[in-house]
């Protein structure tokens, strides 16, 4: 069965009437937390996993993945409306997008940015359709050796490139590493690091730590910039529907910004932000007015929009076919996958082509949910962000205190998670990305098993991860990866001297 | 070594982070070691994995000083770009949401969802919504009712109950 077929079959699935509501509000869930400034595509599916308690896998997971990349669509309404970007791949579209809104045209610049999203979107998931069994299938031929190497690749890009500072980065990765080794040890049975605590013998819950690192820690961040001030809101004005030049100018930087975005989607580390950054500087440098750029360019928001989406799709192709997630967001998708007792990867295509199949072809439908939402609707959504702050805060630490209590019924995790919260807190204010804890923790227990078992089948013999070429590739990658951040400034300045000579 | 000039107050957070990197490195690899090694179970038992990131944690610590040292694109350490300034208001602001929050889960399970919940939100809506009490009020008690039936209704998540029959 090729993927053609197999993707008719997932639409079989993703269009039973259930799952077609359920794509719908997991869009619109998406979409309205996106669109609230603060609350981010991790945190998002986060709080609102309880909703999906006692939901059918298939249905809860396309739910989950609508809220995803509605959170991801959302997030420039603020960009462009209130120059506050939702998350950190909306900051290039606050650029142009929020000078298009000041000088009048802030329903193009929403228009462009859901047409683009869509457009992006739905070439991103044609591309995950066509990827998806060719890579696992070649995944089935990955041994623990071979998964511990990857799980590093994954960990180690995400760390080196989601900041300024490595060290930053390998912290929030080491961290995530140690508190991934708190519970009982599966190999051995035996307690660790648990202080004889009864609560800590199952280790920390990833809804305690995503919970406490992205949404406590915002509303503290949130209600911080309340006392210091708030940005104005930019009334929606101008015609939601672009003229024949500006479709003209934006046509080019979406089909470049779906590749760029597609590819950095796929590269675990790189992400949606790296991906928004290279579309807009490519725009730029392509653009016969550089100049121009930051006073309302439509090239500025359509190339980013298109990268920002694509990236969605992409990241859903390590995630999907190796098991392997590659940003914060897929992170908190894949423990959702575990909590529903499915290991994403090679064998989960054997095994439940129904359930991935209709996840892949839900994304179709979702990208066109998306789109009738964004474009007639946005006005509403735009509502939203006259909510007062102080209102709305308060209510995300109460939808967090029921996400993690739906769970097990511990308050020991509520303060686990308000702990969480300050640690949060105290990384946004040092600079210290979190992506990488929430990936190290949520693949720190496998990355153990696969690295004891790979040691154990070779006599303790280290040498066993560079005998294989996968291997010995991944570890390339991952050195290469750690090396970016002391190299690209290295090349930087040379580029400089160079212009300047 | 002479450091790059860089403004006191942001360094002084880097260098705390610093210390607090080696001292949870120190502490993990002590609580690491103690941990008794089964005799029957895989050959490399339950400490390899915890000492490699110790070792781990401890690199970080060597990278931060590199990063401390080391100037980026933004001619400061590139430790310290990004950093934002703790002010003295904005963390006695969190030390006291953190409190009033600690007090709420303390009481979560005690008093019930329902009461905890209305007094907690109206507490922060009095703080960073002042001046609007009956939207305060409105609010607090809607979205706690609402929230309340469709979790405990609908979605048949259990919520604790507390002192009140329902």
């Amino acid at each position: 069965m090729d993927a053609f077929d197999h993707l008719l079959n997932g639409f079989s699935v993703a269009t039973q009437p259930i799952n077609l509501a359920y794509v719908f509000l997991g869009c619109l869930l998406g979409t309205v937390i996106g669109v609230l400034p603060g609350i981010g595509p991790a945190a998002a599916i986060a709080l609102l996993l309880p909703i999906t308690y006692g939901i059918e896998p298939t249905s809860s997971l396309i739910m989950l993945c609508g809220i995803y990349y509605g959170a991801m669509y959302g997030g420039s309404t603020t960009s462009i409306l209130i120059n506050t970007p939702g998350e950190s791949s909306s900051v290039m579209t606050a650029l142009d997008g929020y000078a298009m809104a000041r000088s009048g045209r802030a329903g193009a610049a929403l228009a462009i940015s859901a047409i683009a999203s869509f457009i992006a979107g739905t070439a991103s998931v044609v591309l995950l359709s066509l990827l998806a069994v060719p890579l696992a299938g070649f995944a089935l031929r990955f041994g623990p050796a071979e998964y511990f190497t990857l799980m590093l690749f994954a960990m180690t890009s995400v760390a080196a490139l989601t900041g300024a500072s490595l060290a930053k980065g390998l912290l929030s990765m080491f961290l995530g590493l140690m508190f991934a080794t708190i519970g009982i040890d599966l190999q051995s049975g035996q307690q660790r690091f648990t202080f004889d605590m009864p609560e800590l013998q199952d280790g920390i819950g990833f809804i305690v730590v995503v919970v406490g690192l992205f949404a406590i820690a915002e509303v503290f961040i949130g209600l911080e910039d309340l006392l210091k001030g708030r940005s104005e809101i930019i009334r929606l004005s101008g015609s939601l529907w672009l003229t024949r030049d500006e479709w003209r100018r934006s046509l080019m930087p979406i089909v470049r910004g779906t590749g760029i975005g597609f590819f950095k989607g796929v590269l675990p580390g790189a992400g949606a932000t790296i991906a928004t950054i290279l579309s807009y500087s490519v725009e730029r440098m392509l653009s016969r007015d550089k100049a121009k750029f930051g006073t309302g360019m439509i090239e500025g928001v359509a190339g980013p929009e298109a990268a920002n989406n694509a990236s969605t799709g992409g990241a859903m192709v390590p995630l999907l076919t190796l098991g392997v997630p590659g940003s914060g967001s897929t992170a908190v998708l894949l423990a959702a996958f575990i909590m529903y007792g499915l290991q994403p990867g090679p064998l989960l295509f054997e095994k439940r082509p129904d359930l991935v199949w209709g996840l892949i072809a839900s994304m179709y439908i979702g990208n066109l949910v998306l789109l009738i939402l964004n474009l007639p609707l946005v006005g509403v959504f735009v509502r939203l962000l006259h909510i007062p702050i102080g209102l709305l805060l308060p209510m995300v630490v109460s939808i967090s205190a029921i996400g993690i209590f739906a769970v097990n019924g511990n308050i020991f995790e509520l303060y686990l998670a308000l702990g969480f919260g300050v640690i949060g807190y105290v990384f946004r204010k040092m600079a210290i990305p979190v992506a990488p804890l929430v990936l190290s923790l949520v693949l720190g227990g496998m990355m153990e098993q696969s690295f004891r078992q790979a040691m154990t089948i070779s006599g303790a013999d280290p040498g066993v991860f560079v005998r294989s070429p996968i291997c010995i590739a991944l570890l390339a990658a991952s050195a290469l990866a750690l090396s970016i951040p002391f190299v690209a400034p290295l090349l930087r300045r040379f580029g400089r001297r160079t212009a300047a000579a | 070594m002479n450091l790059p000039s860089a403004p006191a107050p942001r360094r002084l957070p880097a260098i705390l982070m610093l210390l607090a990197t080696l001292a949870t490195a120190a502490a993990y690899l002590r609580a690491t070691l103690a941990l008794p090694h089964p005799e029957l179970a895989d050959p490399l038992g339950p400490q390899i994995f915890p000492i490699l990131v110790s070792g781990g944690l401890l690199l970080c610590a060597l990278l931060m000083v590199v990063d401390l040292w080391r100037t980026g694109d933004g001619r400061i350490p590139v430790l310290l770009e990004g950093n934002l300034p703790f002010d003295l208001h904005s963390t006695l602001m969190v030390v006291g949401i953190t409190t009033w929050t600690g007090v709420y889960f303390f009481v979560f399970e005690r008093v019930g969802f329902l009461l905890s919940t209305v007094v907690f939100l109206l507490g922060l809506m009095s703080v960073f919504n002042a001046g609007h009490r009956v939207t305060n009020l409105c609010t607090a008690a809607g979205f706690t009712i609402g929230a309340w039936l469709l979790f405990t209704r609908v979605l048949s998540v259990r919520l604790p109950q507390g002192i009140l029959p329902f």
